[in-house]
């Protein structure tokens, strides 16, 4: 049975039901899109276990010989554990936009498309139809932003101001339209790059990862390729400085796509950068792995402390995620096993805590009407149960122990240390503290304080639907904390699999 | 005879219009365009059903692989075309159908001829038989000022450029004594004249004016706002397909010993053409505009297969001008959906078309992705393609370039599919009637350019067989 | 060391310790139905505590046999980065007891105390309670860094949310908030300080450490690692400058104070040192500077003790200075001495906070100027802060004696160490005698403070509890003590007793200036007044907050959203700009185009003849 095949176009036939659907009642699309998404978050269990029980899955067919193209799927630990990831991600995602109302049927359309190019890209072998994927992945967001999302106009202000009184900055068309195309814009960049590696040989040319693994690139050609892969890939994973479309995206974003942009693309990026960036062109690799390690550090650092002068929750997060892609950046660039295992599963455990924040920032405004931190206070009393998630999603983002977010800051911490840069280190453990603050202060000032509930009437805790995926994501968060291995050890053999190609010596 | 087969057909069936239309009464005149539109189908059935490749004439006339490509871009548009325009031409002018039809089929004819032509004469002759039914079809409603504004400039620059191309082909005629490509070929080859040098530029300048190339693109927009969508269509693709295939057949095949000098030539305007082409898409906001700017900058992508000077790159033209055909076709059907119902082109008249009518607003996003270059669709392919043969002749900053613009390009497209989707419906829009003949092109050339999108295997063989035959 | 495994029963015992509370934790956290019973949630709470309390006492009579349990915990490289496990030895072993204990009683003592508030909120504190008492238990039992650093946090984010008990008062928030901060601050050390350990000896375990110290001290950097470690041990256990969070804790309900600050929070610090205090072995100067960090924080402390007018936060500075001299006795050397005072202090502490607490519960307010004359009153509460402050003095045989005197013995060395220790033998007895007097003796100066009611016994039962211990367990101790520990060289110091003459002194003094008879409120001079009450460190913390880091902050923000994305909006404008000017070629006169096409003809030839190769 063709089970990744399943697993990445169950969404898409989902999809398509919903089109044809002739009965169009609210609860058929919603058992639809979920069914489907279960069928996925099951499967990708089952390739996780293939993975551990030592066959991991793979299919093979060739699709245009002629130029070396083929559809080849597979699963190794790292792409298995993001599968469950985005299994998991997509559960809760379409259990968290329940309550959507407004051209209900094209958004679950859109989200289960998207998905299916988010699963396709983490298990396809083939370098083009993994940029095909990609783009799937990418482009829905500009329709799921720009007809559900939601305006905050920002005045421009600055040097700039000329440039920027143009558009309407904030608005969610504005919003939609930049994300699309800083990331087209990144992915012209990867295409060059894949084109550069699929080309390499004489006559037909090669896309299979594999093979690819097997060439050895002049070490000139990789130092010009890497970064075109680097930045292409990392504008996704919001590399500074081509990360702006990231606050704005996902502050305009709705619920659901903020969980799955924020939870799981960003993650491709991240995913491209070291998959395909760090183990086809090792060379390349090493030569800008200070580049690399240097930015992501500033990432860091510079995502946290925009997050503290953040007013707007949504802003907040979005910005934390900024911060914690950077982490994951770092952990690719210290190029050893800690550090490596460190990113994956950092793209893990992120995934799981932003997907939480995100839903419940969804919950939070969609009561209050409002993003605006300081107007809020003493929600605790009102949203007791959604208190108690923030602070435990909080609690994995500043990296507490117990949390899924300590093991992966510790790894990369460690890798860091142990790299040729240990003061890669410094950046990276100052962004967790400050993460400590603003995500604290936050919490207090929404969830704690004397209550300004007579501002906020409509205010209440999560119920029935909207339980499922704050439960699930919660329970994950402290499941993967308590017992990391579940998820690091696939990780981990397959970071052994691939790190000696960049470096001879294997860790101590 | 056989290699001759359909052409023939072609002008029999004119005749048959032609006849047909005399004796027809003037209220079921309708039937001409099914008629012709029938029997263009029937043709192009058959270039898949009997292997017809030959020579006659003795080279004159050649019917290889490529040529019969481009029979089948040139058939395929006629029939669209034709099952476009019937609504639009009943009711702009009901009683002249049938020249309608007739004109266009004689055009179709002389591209056809174009594409097998490999003497220069030939070349001439069937060059004109294209290019006149064309000025007159783009003033065919009379009654419309903007279309014979339209018209006029076209065929003012369009004899120019014709002036220049004839002046051109006869240069080289006088350099090298011969009309038969192949054997200019021979003789051009260590020849330094510069009267061959001039024809061949000279040529060159006429033959980008028929594709619009940039700086040769002028009349483009214009032609396209004024005449009617149905016939926009139709000459945004067959006669770029002609002049391609024209291209194709002297300075790939006939030229090629000069290759080194006009290659430079062609690549400094291959990359005006598309930065030219994607910039002025932006601003654009009646959508013929947008489409006419969008297509130069299509024009550009081509070029590059040109450029190439490979095999590689002359396949993934072809296979270009393939998902082109349908992708472009489609667009302008709904446009003409839109223009017939609202009688505006604006972008403003699309408004919140996605809660009008769901599957026209659907078919649109289809074909605008296609245009971008988005995945599943066939313009997808067509331009990795292009990126993937520029690659292997070298190009690499050109394929950075084209993707870049490309980005540009989603710009503009979305822009058209932002008001689509995203904006609401201004009061007074309603439902876009869609007619059976125009729904019938709408869904072959959806559904074709999303075949090509997901199964692009069979097109890109045949292409590149096709340019193997032609250039190895 | 124990490498066979240990004897089943003894493992599972020891296992029960910490995962009793944590059963009872997620049974009332997640069972909401009885989450909202208060009383079924103390019921649960305090029979978990009371069954880890049996099995930490089973356990003490087996010290001899120590064990080392090992789980993997990270697959990393193919191998095990680190593990989780059970260290039960002699260090361990007291401490499991005494925060069993103090944990059980407050736990008791807080269902009288909380006996008014709703259902839900006690549900909560009981889920928090059990929760503090298993990350204090795994805390003491954690046999490598990574695990104690572990625990460390979550005995952090327990006192977090104790201290946030009362969420809805404003002052309460930002004590929990300012208290996470600063102890993360210093965990920050402990933090890079397992890094360290990591590349030094490629091994968090304390044994394997330990070996690697013994076969072969460090050629260089041996300093690093301790010294990190106390950045982590300041933050949590007060010592100076890192002590500002404490006194801001007593926003949390006075059991918990008794619990952070007699048993677990605090104690969690001196108790990593006192576990790693074989790494001070090879780096003299850092046991050095601990030792002058820790005798400064217990004057300064003192000093401050001496000011306040809050009975807790006099009981809070109190706790800050006598921190401070197990501090400075494990930095000269003596970590059984330090160890010892810990546990005492223990006892005796907590003893403090529950009698504070329930005159407070009597009265209503913390302010010793509303109190007075409580003695009257409720004479049982009283004793207990009599023999709680006798105890703290040191006044023998009571068990700060034992301790204290120990702590002196081992500062015998340092004569500046001496004096601040000396100093604090002095100023402890004063201060403690002060807010005794005030609060229990002389007229009551408000009408609460009229006719108190002596608590119920379900508050005065674990007090009677506490204070026996207070009496009995330095004596006992003393005894005890040499298994406890290897180098426990037991002796009394001449010091020792010059400083019981101080600590009378002491005593002396607070009856002369706040006696009955004067009852004065501040006896201090002016100067010092001012000086100690003036919070200069906290409002350096504060600047740092609002003027250095978040202005930088926004300052980034705006470099963000103005600067960075400004250019990328630039980009969509210059574009515009340039569709802009390319239309105006586009005439529309059709002799334009004419033109176009010739000039681009002549290019085109003009190339092919002269350009071209």
């Amino acid at each position: 049975m063709p089970i990744l095949s399943i697993i990445v176009f169950t969404p898409l036939l989902a999809a398509l039901v919903l089109m044809v659907l002739p009965e169009r009642s609210r609860i058929s699309i919603r058992v639809t899109s979920i069914a489907a998404a279960t069928v996925s978050l099951v499967l990708s269990i089952v390739a996780l276990k293939h993975f551990l029980d030592g066959d991991p899955l793979r299919e093979t067919l060739p699709l245009i010989p002629k130029l070396g193209i083929s559809y080849s799927l597979y699963s190794d630990g790292w792409s298995s554990v993001l599968l469950l990831l985005t299994g998991i991600i997509l559960f809760a995602g379409c259990w968290a936009s329940w309550t959507v109302e407004k051209r209900d049927r094209e958004f679950y359309v859109l989200l289960l498309v998207l998905s299916t190019g988010v699963f396709g890209v983490f298990v396809c072998l083939d370098l083009f139809l993994l940029f095909l994927f990609y783009e799937i992945a990418v482009l829905p967001m500009y329709l799921l932003i720009g007809i559900w999302g939601s305006s905050k106009r920002i005045p421009p202000k600055g040097p700039l101001a000329f440039a920027m009184a143009k558009f309407d900055v904030g608005g969610r068309e504005y919003a939609a339209m930049k994300l699309t195309l800083m990331l087209l814009g990144g992915s012209a960049l990867i295409l060059v790059g894949i084109l550069a590696m699929a080309n390499q040989g004489a006559g037909t040319p090669e896309f299979n990862m594999e093979a690819l693994a097997r060439v050895h690139f002049s070490h000139s050609m990789q130092l010009w390729a890497f970064p075109l892969l680097w930045i292409g890939f990392g504008s996704l994973a919001g590399v500074w400085p081509f990360h702006t479309w990231s606050p704005d995206g996902h502050a305009s974003a709705p619920t659901a796509v903020s969980m799955l942009h924020a939870g799981v693309l960003m993650k491709l990026g991240a995913f491209g950068v070291i998959r395909i960036g760090m183990v086809l062109l090792p060379e390349g690799a090493q030569a800008w792995a200070p580049w690399v390690g240097g930015i992501a550090a500033l990432n860091v650092i510079y995502g946290a402390l925009s997050a503290m002068a953040q007013t707007d929750l949504k802003y907040v997060i979005a910005y934390s995620s900024v911060s914690h892609m950077g982490v994951v950046l770092l952990g690719a660039a210290t190029m050893n096993v800690n550090g490596w295992n460190g990113a994956v599963f950092q793209m893990f455990a992120h995934g799981i805590m932003t997907g939480m924040f995100f839903a419940l920032v969804g919950l939070v405004y969609e009561r209050a009407h409002s993003r605006d931190i300081p107007s809020m206070g003493g929600f605790g009393r009102a949203m007791p149960g959604v208190a108690v998630c923030f602070t435990l999603a909080g609690l994995s983002s500043l990296g507490l122990p117990g949390t899924a977010g300590f093991v992966s800051e510790f790894l990369v911490f460690l890798g860091a240390w142990e790299s040729n840069h240990a003061a890669w280190m410094v950046p990276a453990v100052l962004g967790a503290f400050f993460t400590a603050v603003y995500v604290l202060r936050a919490t207090r000032q929404i969830f704690w304080g004397p209550s300004k509930l007579q501002n906020f009437p409509h205010l209440s805790d999560a119920r029935g639907t909207e339980w499922v995926a704050l439960l699930l994501l919660g329970a994950m968060i402290v499941l993967f904390g308590v017992w990391p291995a579940l998820a690091l050890h696939p990780i981990d053999t397959t970071t052994m699999n691939f790190l000696p190609r960049l470096t001879g010596l294997l860790p101590h | 005879m056989e290699p001759l087969l359909i052409d023939l057909s072609l002008a029999a069936l004119a005749l048959l219009v032609f006849t047909a239309d005399l004796l027809m009464p003037s209220e079921e005149k309708r039937g001409l365009g099914h008629l012709a539109c029938a029997g263009l189908v029937v043709i192009l059935a058959t270039t898949f059903a009997v292997d017809l490749r030959g020579e006659a004439f003795g080279g004159v006339f050649v019917l290889d692989p490529l040529a019969l490509w481009f029979k089948r871009i040139f058939l395929g548009a006629g029939a669209l075309a034709l099952l476009v325009a019937v609504d639009s031409s009943e009711k702009h002018f009901p009683r002249r159908q049938g020249e309608y039809c007739l004109l266009l089929l004689c055009s179709l004819l002389g591209m056809s001829l174009l594409a097998s032509a490999r003497e220069l004469l030939l070349i001439v002759v069937s060059f004109e038989l294209m290019s006149l039914p064309l000025y007159s079809l783009a003033a065919f409603t009379k009654s419309d000022k903007r279309a014979i504004e339209g018209a006029l400039k076209f065929y003012l620059v369009g004899a120019t450029s014709l002036a220049i191309t004839l002046y051109g082909l006869s240069l080289v005629y006088g350099a090298t004594g011969t009309t038969m490509l192949p054997e200019i070929a021979h003789r051009a080859g260590g020849m330094h004249s510069p009267l061959l040098v001039l024809g061949i530029f000279a040529t060159l300048a006429g033959l980008l004016f028929k594709i619009g190339a940039v700086p040769f693109h002028m009349w483009v927009p214009d032609a396209y706002e004024g005449s009617a969508a149905p016939f926009v269509g139709f000459l945004a693709v067959a006669p770029k397909a002609a002049g391609f295939a024209v291209l194709l057949r002297l300075y790939l095949e006939a030229f090629l010993p000069l290759g080194g000098r006009t290659q430079p030539a062609l690549l400094v305007l291959c990359v005006l053409t598309l930065v030219v082409g994607n910039v002025m898409a932006l601003k654009q906001t009646n959508v013929k505009r947008l489409l006419a700017y969008s297509g130069i900058a299509q024009v550009g992508y081509m070029m590059i297969g040109l450029v190439t000077q490979s095999s590689d790159g002359v396949a993934m033209l072809l296979f270009y001008l393939a998902a082109y055909l349908f992708t472009n076709i489609g667009a302008f059907a709904v446009v003409t959906a839109v223009n017939a119902s609202t009688g505006s082109d604006d972008i403003s008249a699309y408004r919140g078309l996605a809660r009008r009518s769901p599957a026209l607003a659907l078919a649109m996003l289809i074909f605008l992705l296609s245009l971008g270059g988005i995945p599943f669709v066939a313009g997808f392919w067509a331009k990795m393609g292009i990126f993937m043969a520029a690659w292997h002749a070298g190009y690499y900053w050109l394929v950075l370039l084209g993707a870049g613009l490309a980005v540009v390009g989603v710009y503009y497209y979305l822009r058209l599919a932002r008001s689509i989707y995203l904006d609401d419906p201004a009061e007074g829009q309603g439902k876009v009637a869609v007619g059976a003949p125009l729904r019938l092109a709408l869904i072959v050339s959806g559904a074709a350019v999303v075949l090509l999108g997901v199964f692009p295997r069979a097109f890109f063989d045949t292409a590149i067989e096709a340019a193997k035959s032609f250039l190895r | 060391m124990a490498e066979a495994p240990p004897p089943m029963n003894l493992q599972q015992l020891a296992l029960a310790i910490p995962l009793l509370p944590l059963a009872a934790a997620a049974l009332i956290g997640l069972v909401r139905p009885i989450g909202r019973r208060g009383g079924l949630a103390a019921v649960i709470s305090i029979a978990a505590a009371a069954a880890s309390l049996g099995c930490a006492l089973a356990l003490l009579s087996r010290t001899a046999e120590h064990f080392v349990l090992r789980v993997p915990w990270l697959p990393v490289g193919g191998r095990t980065l680190a593990e989780v496990g059970l260290r039960f030895d002699g260090i361990s072993a007291p401490m499991l007891v005494v925060v069993g204990t103090v944990a059980l009683m407050v736990q008791i003592y807080s269902v009288g105390y909380l006996s008014d508030e709703g259902a839900g909120p006690r549900g909560r504190y009981f889920t928090w309670q059990s929760l503090f008492l298993f990350a204090m238990q795994g805390f003491v039992l954690s046999p490598n860094l990574l695990q104690l650093f572990c625990f460390y946090e979550l005995i952090g984010l327990c006192s977090y949310l104790l201290i946030g008990y009362y969420w809805e008062r404003t002052s309460a928030g930002r004590a929990a908030t300012k208290a996470f901060w600063i102890t993360k601050l210093g965990d920050i050390g402990f933090l890079v300080g397992l890094l360290v350990a990591w590349t030094q000896y490629k091994s968090f375990d304390l044994e394997t450490i330990q070996h690697a110290l013994e076969r072969g001290p460090l050629q260089s950097g041996a300093w690093i690692l301790p010294a990190l470690l106390f950045c982590g041990v300041a933050s949590k256990s007060a010592q100076f400058p890192l002590h500002v969070w404490l006194p801001d804790a007593m926003e949390g309900p006075t059991p918990v104070s008794a619990l952070l600050h007699a048993a677990t929070m605090v104690a969690a610090g001196v108790y990593l040192l006192v576990s790693t205090s074989f790494l001070l072995a090879g780096a003299p100067e850092v046991s050095t500077v601990i030792m002058y960090v820790g005798a400064f924080t217990a004057v300064f402390a003192a000093i401050q003790g001496a000011v306040q007018h809050d009975i807790k936060r006099v009981l809070a500075y109190s706790t800050c200075s006598q921190l401070g001299l197990m501090v400075a006795a494990i930095g000269a050397g003596s970590v059984m001495a330090g160890y010892f005072h810990l546990v005492t202090h223990a006892f005796f502490k907590a003893l403090l906070f529950l009698a504070a607490g329930s005159a407070i519960h009597a009265v209503h307010t913390n302010d010793l100027r509303q109190m007075g004359g409580l003695g009257r009153g409720m004479r049982w509460t009283g004793l207990f802060f009599g023999v709680g402050m006798l105890a703290l003095a040191g006044i023998p045989p009571l068990s700060g004696f034992f301790s204290k005197e120990l702590i002196l013995g081992a500062l015998e060395e340092h004569p500046v160490a001496l004096a601040l220790g000396l100093a604090t033998t002095l100023m402890t007895p004063y201060y403690m005698g002060r807010a005794f007097l005030l609060a229990f003796t002389g007229k009551p100066r408000s009408q609460s403070a009229e006719h108190p009611h002596e608590s119920g016994w379900l508050m005065r039962g674990p007090m009677l509890v506490l204070c026996l211990l207070a009496i009995v367990s330095g004596g006992f101790l003393w005894s005890f003590g040499r298994t406890i520990h290897e180098e426990a060289e037991l002796h009394v110091s001449p010091v020792g007793f010059f400083g019981v003459g101080l600590a009378l002194l002491g005593l002396g003094l607070a009856w002369m200036l706040h006696g009955p008879r004067k009852a004065t409120i501040d006896a201090l001079p002016k100067a010092v007044l001012e000086a100690a009450r003036s919070s200069l460190v906290d409002n350096l913390y504060v600047f740092g907050w609002k003027h250095v880091l978040y202005v930088v902050a926004v300052v980034t923000a705006f470099f963000d959203r103005y600067i960075v994305d400004g250019l990328m909006n630039l980009l969509g404008w210059a574009g515009d700009k340039a569709g802009g000017a390319l239309r105006r070629v586009q005439t529309g006169l059709a002799p334009d185009y004419v033109l176009a096409l010739f000039l681009g003809l002549l290019a085109l030839v003009a190339w092919g003849v002269w350009g071209g190769s």
